[in-house]
């Protein structure tokens, strides 16, 4: 199983920075790697492929301060998802972020257009009733 | 009735010009009731200034004002008012008669007034009429609708008060205890030069002189003390009121301390469930994969089986082969033949070729890290799959927290603005001075105690120190009788005491009852009003139902009429000389249940009631309700073109 | 008023009679400034009730 590599850090697209910052400075989320994991869940929860062609920008966080059971989440379910999906199945650490991020900037480019007129109180609510609202499909 | 207006004559008196009289007709059998209708401006208060003039003149300003304009223009120097009544069986006629007198470019007015009693010009005449209708109390009987707000007051001036008074008879009480006090001090006198200054009688003068200074101390100091102490309690019933107010503050403030112990409280919850979603959020990415792991927990779980059915196969393996290698008999016993042998062997090669490929699949990720992943996946699923559903229960939590705290927020606001300009050094102020007061009350009291007692033992010695001088008095014919007068003038005077406190205390009961009788057959609200309270001053207040007053203020214009009808009435009952009673435009804020019912109550007065009506007062539609008790109509006239008014009898 | 005079008459000891002709002497003063030769009635009254006595 491929791990991720503690040194390894995340990167968002910078188109999507601006709302990465405003969602930590409202206080939706603690950090912006927490907003591109919760982003990338979205995406294999809604069947997204990952985002591809874009300028990346370093977060600057190590996959080391991931908790462990989010960690080992991604691990199990990279695989099996890029399998079921037909696309490339990472080989290495490195690869395994590049496909959480990449599947984080999907996620978040949705949600950046469900969540744009939606007040924190309102976004907290989507994020948090997972059976009854925020799922596409 | 002993007061009854017989025949009025008015000249020149404001708006009538030349002479007008009016007879009024003979009131009997109840029919007590005489109108006088006309509308406003037409002169119905002229005619009630006539009586006030009539009675008690009135000032020399109002006196040119009242001489009739075209009389002035003609040249007509004279105004008169006169008025035949009777009284107590006489007939009285009264005349009061102004010449105007030229000087320079002003007219001087000159008064005169005439009494005639049975024929007979009397001298004196102002005293005899002030005797039958005090001018204090000219208010309570020639009743202005339009000045209804003064009898409604919540302070009465001494002047009212000593009117209302006199209405009652009071004063002749108050006089006679004074007059019989200076009999006494006359009398005493007397009995000194009587005994003479010498020997045993002068002693006993000079003690009874020492004991009366002294009373007469002990008395000043005793009024002093009242006085200080109906001051104290004045100033404790204001501080009582204070309190009452600042106790409703109090628990103000301490509904705001309350209240912000509270906000805190769901501060920190609030705090505490914010926590709570940081958490949730942190962990949501986790709650969207659950479905993905779900899947593969149950694929994982299907590869790491497998080795059970390595084992099915295996055991099968191992039977098959003992058979064929060991055994010559069938599992059921019988013999094996080749067909048999054939079909086993063919069995075990199929049973080895499915070990075979099993092995080959299953050895390729390794047992142990599936399982390893399998553990992981359902470790996660039981960690997060009951958490999932607790992420909207703290949403709502956070949403119900909110709504309590704005809530509480608007609370304290509200608060906090009733709040402003009460500071708590205030509260403990008024406490201390209450307090204080207190101790100065009860210290008061026990110093009257010990006065009293004192004034008792002088009063008591005193008493026996006349009747020592009494005794060395009573030796003569002269001395006999300056003794007995002595003795009834003292007698007399303590039971005027006893009677004056009696009496006011009595006639205010009176009032009150005949008021609240009159005001609960008047008014509206006989469910809610129990009756009237006359205060010791005579002003009003009406009480309702559960024993609170309404504040005089808070009344309408037609309940304070009410009121004030109620009031006057019950004076006029009450009066030892009853006058007639006049009531101009009296029904003015008065809706029609109010007049009707007030109209059945005037027959209850035993006097002549003259009401100077508009058709507001006494609608055409009403006028059947008083044809029982109407003794008289009549109806003011004006010839505009000559501008004089004018009264003609109703037939 | 009555009742009042009789049972404070009653009380001192005087005549209800008497009581009520000094009342009825001062209320016809009553309007009066200056009631002269009051304390001279009062007495003449007294007197009466003491020779009727």
């Amino acid at each position: 199983m491929i791990k991720f590599a503690e040194q390894d850090r995340f990167f968002i697209s910078e188109d999507l920075m601006g709302l990465a910052d405003k969602l930590v400075e409202e206080k939706t989320f603690e950090t912006r790697v927490d907003f591109l994991l919760y982003a990338a869940a979205y995406a294999i929860r809604n069947d997204l492929s990952p985002a591809i062609d874009f300028k990346r920008h370093d977060l600057g966080m190590r996959a080391s301060s991931l908790p462990s059971n989010l960690k080992i989440s991604f691990e199990i379910i990279i695989p099996k998802y890029c399998e079921d999906k037909s696309i490339s199945i990472p080989s290495d650490p490195k690869g395994l972020m590049n496909t959480v991020c990449c599947l984080g900037v999907e996620g978040a480019r949705k949600l950046s257009d469900i969540w744009k007129s939606m007040s924190r109180s309102q976004k907290l609510n989507h994020i948090l009733n997972v059976e009854k609202g925020n799922i596409e499909k | 009735m002993s007061f009854v207006f017989k025949e009025l004559t008015l000249k020149n008196w404001r708006c009538y010009e030349g002479t007008i009289t009016i007879n009024f007709p003979d009131i009997s059998q109840g029919r007590n009731l005489i109108v006088v209708n006309g509308i406003n401006g037409f002169g119905k208060t002229s005619l009630l200034k006539s009586l006030k003039f009539l009675f008690h003149g009135t000032s020399k300003d109002e006196i040119l004002e009242a001489w009739n304009d075209v009389a002035k223009s003609h040249g007509d120097k004279s105004v008169t008012v006169s008025m035949t009544f009777t009284h107590n069986k006489s007939l009285c006629k009264i005349i009061r008669e102004v010449e105007f007198k030229e000087r320079g470019n002003t007219a001087l007015p000159s008064e005169s007034l005439t009494l005639i009693v049975d024929g007979v010009e009397r001298d004196q005449a102002e005293d005899k009429i002030s005797q039958w209708l005090p001018k204090d109390v000219q208010q309570f009987v020639f009743f202005d609708g339009a000045e209804i707000s003064r009898y409604a007051k919540k302070q009465h001036d001494q002047g009212v008060k000593d009117a209302i008074e006199r209405v009652l008879g009071i004063p002749a009480i108050r006089n006679l205890r004074t007059d019989l006090s200076r009999l006494l001090d006359n009398l005493e006198e007397d009995q000194e030069t009587l005994v003479g200054l010498e020997g045993k009688s002068a002693t006993l003068i000079a003690h009874i002189n020492e004991l009366e200074a002294l009373e007469e101390n002990y008395r000043e100091e005793k009024e002093t003390h009242l006085e200080q102490k109906s001051g104290i309690e004045e100033t404790l019933s204001d501080l009582e009121k204070e309190a009452t107010k600042i106790e409703v503050i109090e628990a103000e403030r301490k509904a705001l301390l309350d209240k912000k112990a509270r906000q805190s409280d769901l501060q920190s919850d609030l705090d505490e469930t914010e926590k709570h979603i940081s958490e949730h959020i942190r962990h949501a990415p986790l709650y969207l994969l659950l479905p993905k792991l779900r899947e593969l927990e149950s694929e994982l779980n299907a590869k790491v089986k497998i080795p059970a059915s390595h084992e099915k196969w295996e055991r099968l393996e191992i039977v098959y082969s003992d058979l064929i290698e060991n055994g010559e008999k069938c599992l059921c016993g019988r013999e094996l033949d080749d067909k048999s042998e054939r079909h086993l062997q063919e069995e075990l090669s199929k049973v080895r070729s499915t070990l075979e490929k099993l092995k080959s699949t299953s050895g390729k990720g390794g047992k142990k890290e599936m399982t390893n992943k399998l553990l992981s996946v359902s470790q996660i699923i039981n960690l997060y799959g009951e958490n999932q559903n607790s992420a909207s229960e703290i949403l709502r939590k956070r949403s119900s927290l909110n709504i309590r705290l704005e809530e509480i927020e608007n609370d304290i606001s509200d608060l906090n603005t009733k709040l402003e300009g009460h500071e708590l050094v205030e509260v403990q102020e008024l406490f201390r001075q209450k307090a204080d007061l207190r101790n100065r009350l009860e210290e008061l009291q026990e110093s009257l105690g010990v006065l009293k007692e004192n004034m008792q033992k002088t009063v008591d010695n005193l008493r026996d120190k006349r009747r020592e001088l009494d005794q060395l008095t009573i030796d003569n014919a002269q001395g006999h009788r300056l003794v007995q007068e002595l003795n009834l003038v003292r007698s007399s005077q303590a039971a005027v005491d006893g009677l004056l406190n009696q009496a006011i205390e009595e006639r205010r009961n009176q009032i009150e009852k005949l008021s609240s009788e009159v005001y609960i057959s008047i008014t509206n609200k006989p469910e809610e009003y129990s009756g009237v309270r006359v205060k010791e001053d005579y002003t009003l207040e009406v009480i309702r139902r559960d024993g609170t007053s309404v504040d005089n203020t808070k009344l309408s214009s037609g309940e304070k009429e009410v009121l004030a009808y109620s009031f006057i009435t019950a004076l006029n009952r009450s009066s030892i000389t009853p006058v007639p009673f006049v009531m101009d435009t009296p029904f003015g804020h008065l809706d029609s249940t109010h007049r009707e019912k007030l109209l059945k109550n005037l027959p209850s007065l035993n006097v002549q009631v003259f009401l100077l009506a508009t058709d507001r007062d006494l609608p055409a539609n009403e006028r059947d309700k008083i044809d029982d008790f109407l003794a008289g109509e009549f109806e003011i006239k004006r010839d505009q073109a000559a501008a004089r008014s004018y009264i003609e009898e109703i037939v | 008023m009555n009742d009042l005079i009789k049972e404070n008459a009653l009380k001192y000891e005087i005549n209800s009679e008497m009581l009520k002709s000094l009342i009825n002497l001062e209320q016809e003063k009553v309007h009066l400034q200056r009631r002269r030769n009051v304390t001279k009635e009062i007495l003449e009254i007294i007197d009466k009730y003491i020779q009727n006595k």
